[in-house]
């Protein structure tokens, strides 16, 4: 009986440890900075930059499975093309349109000069044709993980 | 020495047990056999038609250093047992090319300098439910301008995107290398489509439809004159009060015009 209650005991002390060392790991620091939430180009181009890319506005771009004009954005030199839509909703269903590997949107299949990544956020598609690791880093970091692409 | 009863029973069930075995395998191949068989056909999409081999008009709207890649895929594609494809004298002035504007029934295909957009091909098809009514494929000159990409990968991407307007798919989305021009590889080094297209082909077009979407329509139909009876064709159809009543005219290919008509009493 007495062995049981120590146990019990012991078994209260871990989870207590735990559940403070999950508190303490998801947790704010104190002083950190929030990341900017990215909801158009204009926040999008504050937060690579705020990232540490160097960020350029470059030519109006047109795809013909997107009802969006684009905007190339050269972001570390590279091109990444913006598509900014009216609301939310409508970005999202042009965004379902595109497939997993980023291979066909809609009923357009396109052949990519390099490796397709798609993300999405608010009321924009970003795009980025290539593989330049700086790139992608900075791009996951403003907009999250690439929801369709290879 | 005297074999152990115990093991020799041991010896027959093991034998037995790989007897099973092999007759399951055997049996499994014979109801799943290895073939040529795939599956990349892009959803449920394919033209219309009425018969096997269905004839398939590709516009040819492409300047004279495509029209051999062109010549090449059109040529590798009519192989198919369930398609024949025919190619169509387009004009190839920038400004079609530019436009690569679709034509009910056919496939346009069109070289131009499309700008840095990220794509080296694009083709776009036009569907009414899962049937293809009209198609384009593009070559985009901005980077084939480019000494990287020699002959074999023009042609890689003619055969993918005309091979795309049949409702096919890319065979495999790792991006492995699989010698077709419809697989999602980096390199385009595949000039030509494989044994599995003709196979997802066959698949695709194995059964027959009860209209046509390739091709034009008949003479007369896009326009008929149906203002008078006499041209609503036969009558299908009479309600029981003789009310009512629907006219078909039957024009070839599927193509009809249906009349429904309640009389004046």
């Amino acid at each position: 009986m007495k062995n049981q209650v120590w146990i019990f005991l012991l078994l209260g002390c871990v989870l207590a440890v735990s559940g403070c060392a999950t508190d303490s790991l998801t947790a704010s620091p104190v002083g950190s900075t929030e990341p900017l939430a990215v909801e158009d180009q204009a926040t999008l181009i504050s937060a690579l930059e705020g990232s540490g890319a160097t960020v350029e506005i470059g030519e109006p771009v047109s795809q013909v499975f997107f009802s969006a004009e684009g905007t190339v954005l050269k972001v570390n030199g590279a091109d990444v093309q913006v598509f900014e839509y009216e609301s939310a909703e409508e970005m999202e269903n042009e965004a379902s349109q595109v497939s997993p590997d980023g291979g066909s949107i809609g009923t357009s299949m396109v052949t990519w000069v390099d490796v397709p990544h798609f993300y999405k956020t608010n009321r924009i598609i970003v795009l980025y044709v290539g593989n330049d690791a700086s790139v992608l880093d900075v791009l996951e970091s403003a907009l999250g993980p690439q929801f369709a692409g290879r | 020495l005297k074999a152990n009863p115990y093991e020799e029973n041991l010896v027959m069930r093991t034998q037995k047990a790989r007897f099973v075995l092999v007759l399951a395998v055997i049996i499994m191949l014979a109801a799943f056999p290895f073939s040529a068989g795939a599956d990349h056909a892009w959803g449920n999409y394919h033209w219309a038609r009425t018969s096997n081999p269905a004839t398939i008009t590709v516009i040819d709207s492409m300047t004279t250093d495509w029209d051999d890649n062109l010549d090449t895929a059109i040529s590798d594609w009519s192989k198919s047992s369930v398609l024949d494809i025919v190619e169509e004298a387009g004009a190839s002035d920038a400004n079609t090319r530019s436009r690569c504007r679709a034509v009910k029934g056919k496939v346009r295909s069109c070289n131009y300098t499309y700008g840095n957009n990220g794509w080296l091909g694009l083709a776009q098809i036009w569907v009414r439910g899962s049937h293809i009514t009209q198609g384009t494929a593009k070559m985009n000159d901005t980077y084939f301008s480019s000494p990287a990409y020699d002959e074999t990968a023009r042609q890689h991407v003619v055969c993918q995107e005309i091979g795309h307007d049949w409702g096919l798919g890319h065979q495999d989305e790792s991006g492995a290398d699989l010698n077709t021009c419809m697989d999602y590889a980096d390199a385009l080094d595949n000039p030509s489509p494989n044994a599995h297209d003709y196979a997802q082909l066959e698949t695709i077009y194995s059964h027959l439809d009860n209209s046509t979407t390739i091709g034009a329509a008949p003479a007369g139909f896009e326009n008929a004159n149906v203002h008078a009876q006499e041209n609503w064709g036969t009558k299908v159809h009479e309600a029981a009060n003789g009310r009512s009543a629907i006219f078909e005219r039957d024009f070839g290919n599927g193509f009809k015009i249906f009349t429904f008509v309640v009389w004046a009493e």
